[in-house]
């Protein structure tokens, strides 16, 4: 385990509390973020390895932020992590440079192994 | 090249003849064709039959497919040649009469006129009555005695009086005042007679007025000129005073009458226009279809001084029949025919047409682009029925009422796409919503249990009870969720019965509050009590409901940390004194314009609103307890800054036996602290 460093953006506590505690067992170290200005902030201070996203955010859409975050300097891998599932979200996200959509709910071995593969790609 | 023809009628019987052979030629030539009619001051002297005449025969010529005119002149003439010149008409058929074949009185007929614009365009005519052999000889003599059947005979005879009455007047005079014969009082009868003549012009039309001129001169030298009592004209002088009496006469005759009818001419014209000009006004004002046609009947009643119907497309079945329908109230079996088939070929029907005309009512088709939409029924009085410009007039209003009513029914269409739309917008938000606020407690509880099922081991025992307690906490949220959509539900069918109890409400909200901390945690919550014994009627289960939606909502929307004043107070309505419950934040307060919205179902006020854990359901659900209970739900601004204060009352309370006299009435618990 090489401590990869991942960045939780979701409004929802409850979702938040979950993937801490789930990553944190796989062996990440995981920071978290309520709204998209905390999530952009995060993303400058910590240089995450990997972005798990919600599109519902309180201050921005997350595929603004999603833009916003692979145009950054050193870009990382996103997940979206949303409830939308139409496709033209999905569309529209992988378009913008997310490297996968999941939809909520979702089976934790999906999202962690979706997780491993992105970062052992990258 | 003939461009266009038009026929000139007037009220001859046979001018049908006339636009038959009109409408012949233009097919002939292949140009379009016109019927127009002048309406001279003459059309004054006319029988009602003849004038309903001629509004049959433009209104048959119309159904043949003729444009139609009808315009107003002086003379018929200038009428014709005006309308030729604007239309740009190359042939111009007029019918001729018996008459108009009598050598040098000839030069006078419309034809004669007529031909002297020969530069302008071509001028033919049709004999309307001269048949050769004993058929047409028949055909004059039915002309000459229908003719004089038309005659008012009492006009004359009120003229004759009138000068009667000068002759006496004359006599009078002359027999006191003058004892000699001379001149003096020739003249001053020959302006008596020619007083009294000029006012039979203008009281019984130009005809009287005329013979009045020539019964004068018979009058005046029989009475005046010497030898008296005689008809015999002695100096050459006499004759040419007693022509120029009638040449006087004569032309002050025509003067007079074509004036005063002519005063009455625009003074009707004018008072259409300004009519025209109300009714559009009138009209536009009116968004509704309902009520457009009754304001429509109510105007066209007025303007028409008759009564109208209108029967729009939906009273008649695709066949064209009429079910027994309430505006058939007062129609006999001819009306009824006459609608039907003004409806079945958008032609004007009943009075002053061919069709059915022994109905007393005119029908007129409404015609829109798209086709017909209704017929408008006006009722013809006595003094309307032989009106020409009357119907005219009906028919523009027609197309006015069609313009409101086209007007209207767009906007309604407008207004159905409107809503419609809204609809669909709320039904597509209400299951994003819905969905949203299923899944996402959903994607805590399936995440939490994948993973304490397929990481057992990876997972250290705090980090699966974390995991446990976050599925748990997650799956009552959504219990909670759900329950509210069914209870809104329940409420909103009604099919909630309240089960209520009289109860302090203070010893309920300290109760209450104490089972909601956990989640109102993150707040310091104030409870203000009501200073004495007031009991209400409450469904305590139902008006949980409200409670706990009403201070999740002050928790969602108030930063962590912040305040919420609960309390209790007392507002006294007519009918007795009602329990007011107040909920007051500090958060960002609701604005004045959202007020009334918020209590909708799946209202979010902002888009950041929509990603707060919550259904858009809370305050409608608050809102639907409140009236379940007879009271009601307001919100308002904290007095002490910007937060929302939402104030539900619900009453008649009462007060409790042997504290009445300790009880504050108006002042609040609210308002003392």
């Amino acid at each position: 385990m090489t401590n990869e460093n991942i960045l939780v953006v979701d409004d929802n506590p409850a979702i938040r509390t979950f993937l801490n505690v789930v990553l944190k067992a796989n062996g990440y170290q995981v920071v978290e973020a309520a709204t998209a200005a905390e999530g952009l902030k995060s993303f400058r201070s910590k240089h995450p390895d990997l972005v798990i996203l919600d599109l519902g955010l309180p201050d921005q859409d997350g595929l603004e932020l999603l833009s916003e975050l692979r145009a950054q300097k050193n870009p990382a891998q996103v997940i979206i992590l949303t409830v939308r599932s139409e496709p033209e979200y999905r569309e529209s996200a992988i378009e913008k440079g997310a490297a996968a959509y999941i939809t909520k709910p979702f089976r934790t071995n999906e999202l962690l192994k979706t997780t491993e593969q992105l970062l052992k790609a990258g | 090249m003939p461009s266009m023809v038009a026929g000139c009628i007037n009220e001859h019987p046979m001018s049908g003849l006339l636009i038959r052979t009109v409408r012949n030629r233009a097919i002939e030539w292949q140009v379009p064709w016109a019927v127009i009619y002048v309406e001279t001051p003459e059309h004054y002297e006319l029988s009602g039959e003849q004038k309903e005449d001629i509004i049959r025969t433009l209104s048959r010529a119309e159904q043949m497919g003729a444009q139609v005119y009808h315009t107003m002149s002086p003379s018929v003439v200038k009428g014709i040649r005006e309308f030729a010149q604007k239309n740009a008409v190359s042939d111009i058929f007029v019918g001729t009469s018996a008459k108009d074949m009598i050598p040098l009185l000839n030069c006078f007929s419309v034809f004669q006129g007529l031909k002297r614009y020969s530069n302008l365009f071509a001028t033919h005519s049709v004999n309307l009555e001269w048949r050769s052999g004993v058929g047409g000889w028949r055909l004059l003599l039915k002309k000459i005695k229908s003719d004089c059947a038309r005659i008012k005979w009492r006009n004359y005879g009120y003229s004759a009086l009138t000068l009667l009455l000068a002759a006496l007047l004359g006599e009078g005079a002359y027999r006191t005042a003058f004892t000699d014969t001379g001149h003096h009082m020739l003249y001053n009868a020959s302006l008596l007679f020619m007083l009294a003549s000029i006012m039979n012009a203008l009281r019984y039309g130009l005809i009287p007025g005329l013979f009045s001129g020539f019964f004068s001169a018979i009058m005046i030298n029989f009475l005046y000129l010497q030898p008296r009592f005689e008809l015999h004209i002695r100096t050459s002088q006499d004759l040419i005073n007693l022509g120029l009496l009638v040449v006087a006469t004569i032309i002050a005759s025509r003067i007079g009458a074509n004036s005063y009818r002519s005063i009455g001419l625009s003074r009707r014209r004018e008072e259409r226009i300004q009519t025209l000009y109300h009714l559009t006004k009138t009209l536009a004002a009116n968004r509704d279809l309902k009520e457009l046609q009754s304001a429509l009947v109510r105007e066209l009643d007025n303007i028409l001084e008759t009564e109208t119907r209108i029967f729009l497309a939906e009273v008649f079945t695709d066949a064209g029949e009429l079910p027994q329908i309430q505006g058939l109230i007062g129609f006999n079996e001819e009306d009824v025919a006459a609608l039907k088939y003004c409806w079945a070929n958008r032609e004007s029907s009943g009075i002053g047409t061919f069709r059915n005309n022994s109905s007393s009512y005119h029908f007129e088709p409404m015609i829109a682009s798209s086709g017909i939409i209704g017929v408008l029924a006006v009722k013809m009085q006595p003094n309307t029925r032989d009106d020409l410009s009357y119907i005219r007039f009906a028919s523009v209003l027609a197309d006015q009422a069609v313009l409101a009513i086209e007007r209207a029914k767009m906007i309604a269409e407008m207004e159905e796409n409107r809503v419609q739309q809204e609809r669909e917008k709320l039904r597509s938000s209400l299951l994003s919503s819905v969905s949203h606020d299923l899944k996402t407690p959903l994607a805590s509880i399936i995440g939490s249990l994948s993973a304490l099922r397929h990481m057992e081991k990876t997972l250290s025992p705090g980090a699966r009870a974390t995991l446990l307690e976050t599925a748990l906490d997650e799956a009552e949220r959504l219990n909670s969720f759900i329950t509210n959509i069914l209870n809104m539900t329940r409420l909103e069918s009604g099919a909630v019965k309240l089960r209520k109890i009289w109860i302090e409400p203070d010893m309920l909200i300290t109760d209450l509050l104490k089972r909601i901390q956990p989640r109102i945690a993150n707040h310091e919550i104030t409870h203000l009590t009501l200073p004495g014994h007031f009991q209400v009627e409450l469904d305590t289960p139902l008006f949980e409901l409200l409670f706990s939606n009403l201070l999740d909502n002050a928790a969602k929307y108030s930063p962590s940390g912040s305040g919420i004043i609960v309390s209790s107070g007392i507002e006294n309505r007519e009918n007795g004194p009602y329990w007011k419950f107040m909920v007051a934040d500090e958060g960002p307060g609701i604005e004045e314009k959202d007020r009334a919205r918020i209590f909708n179902k799946f209202t979010r006020l902002e888009k950041k609103d929509s990603q707060v854990a919550g259904t858009g359901l809370g305050l409608a659900i608050c809102k639907a307890v409140a009236q379940a209970h007879g009271g009601d739900i307001s919100v308002s601004t904290d007095e002490r800054g910007s937060g929302a204060l939402f104030t539900v009352a619900i009453g008649p309370g009462r007060y409790m036996e042997n504290f009445m006299e300790k009880m504050p009435t108006t002042k609040t618990a609210a308002e003392g602290r």
